[in-house]
């Protein structure tokens, strides 16, 4: 199933600076598989070797995905996952 | 004097910060029954800050931003108390700069600084906005008194990891106006004790979309928990990369 999937400033360098982009997949992880297959290095920059990286935020519409199912939430036909990495700036 | 004033002490309002994000937040506070900001950054007014930093002009290049900022509020009417630091904030005098205050608000251009901001909010058991922005895109995180701080959503800064560098991105002016004036907006309402949760507000300042999330507390947050008494606001502590972004 088809989820939209929002690109925060720092990493639309990987989406041709696309900030919204599609993702196929049943699940969060799943989602992430799919935008490293059509937007290569995407993956690494979301999560590390123990999962989403501490100063990175999932969205799965306004619910953040650590208080659902994690990287296995399931996500459904439109759907939006939101990227919300820590940044600075004014 | 409204009622919401004495809501949250009667300290000042510890505005870090004072670019594009901090002198609309200060301005916004100022003509908002605020009695009383201390105004914090070492920075001085460039002539390249001045198409987002609308408070200051040609004449306030080269000036300390907060100086300038203070001039700025007395030339537009204000009338309270402004104490004016001309210092970055740093870990070695973080709690001093802040002592007393009512309120915390950071709008600086670096991750460390805002970190030490949430630990420092959390030591002192203030209320906390943190705002950002970055190219057309802002946040803006007001944490409500045994709320969801800013560790809660970011955990901590990076390390020994090599942080791209996104010095380069710039930041929208009209973007920091909407954002910093959001931010304004949200401590007002934890002035007022209208905030029962904390909340993240996301903007996409070129599509125009604005989303709000009611945040919860992370059960792990060091902060939140048993650490908030026993941690030592030490530099080792902010040891990370001083740049806009870290993914």
């Amino acid at each position: 199933m088809s989820v939209t999937v929002r690109i925060p400033t720092p990493l639309r360098t990987l989406t041709a600076g696309h900030d919204e982009v599609a993702a196929e997949g049943a699940t969060v992880a799943e989602l992430i598989e799919d935008l490293e297959r059509r937007h290569p290095g995407l993956r690494d920059r979301i999560l590390d070797e123990k999962g989403v990286r501490r100063f990175i935020n999932l969205f799965l519409g306004d619910e953040d995905i650590r208080f659902l199912d994690g990287l296995g939430t399931a996500v459904k036909a439109g759907d939006a996952l939101s990227i919300v990495p820590a940044i600075a700036g004014g | 004097m409204s009622a919401a004033r004495g809501a949250a002490g009667e300290g000042p309002v510890v505005v870090v910060g004072l670019g594009g994000l901090g002198a609309p937040i200060a301005m916004a506070l100022a003509h908002s029954e605020t009695p009383w900001l201390r105004i914090v950054d070492g920075d001085l007014v460039e002539r390249s800050n001045l198409h987002r930093q609308v408070l200051f002009g040609e004449a306030d290049v080269g000036a300390p931003k907060a100086r300038a900022l203070a001039r700025a509020l007395a030339a537009r009417g204000f009338r309270g108390r402004v104490e004016v630091v001309e210092r970055f904030l740093v870990p070695e005098e973080a709690l001093a700069v802040a002592q007393g205050a009512s309120l915390l608000v950071e709008g600086v251009d670096n991750l460390p600084t805002k970190f030490l901001v949430a630990d420092v909010a959390a030591k002192l058991a203030v209320p906390v906005v943190h705002a950002a922005a970055l190219r057309w895109e802002g946040t803006v995180l007001a944490c409500a008194p045994g709320g969801a701080c800013y560790r809660c959503l970011f955990e901590d800064l990076p390390r020994g990891v090599e942080a791209p560098n996104c010095a380069g991105e710039g930041v929208a002016g009209p973007l920091v106006g909407a954002v910093g004036a959001w931010a304004a907006d949200r401590l007002l309402a934890l002035r007022a004790g209208a905030l029962a949760a904390s909340e993240l507000t996301r903007f996409d300042g070129w599509r125009g979309s604005l989303r709000r999330t009611l945040l919860t507390r992370r059960a792990d947050c060091g902060l939140c928990n048993d650490e908030r008494s026993s941690f030592q606001i030490e530099r080792a502590r902010y040891v990370g990369p001083a740049t806009s972004c870290v993914v």
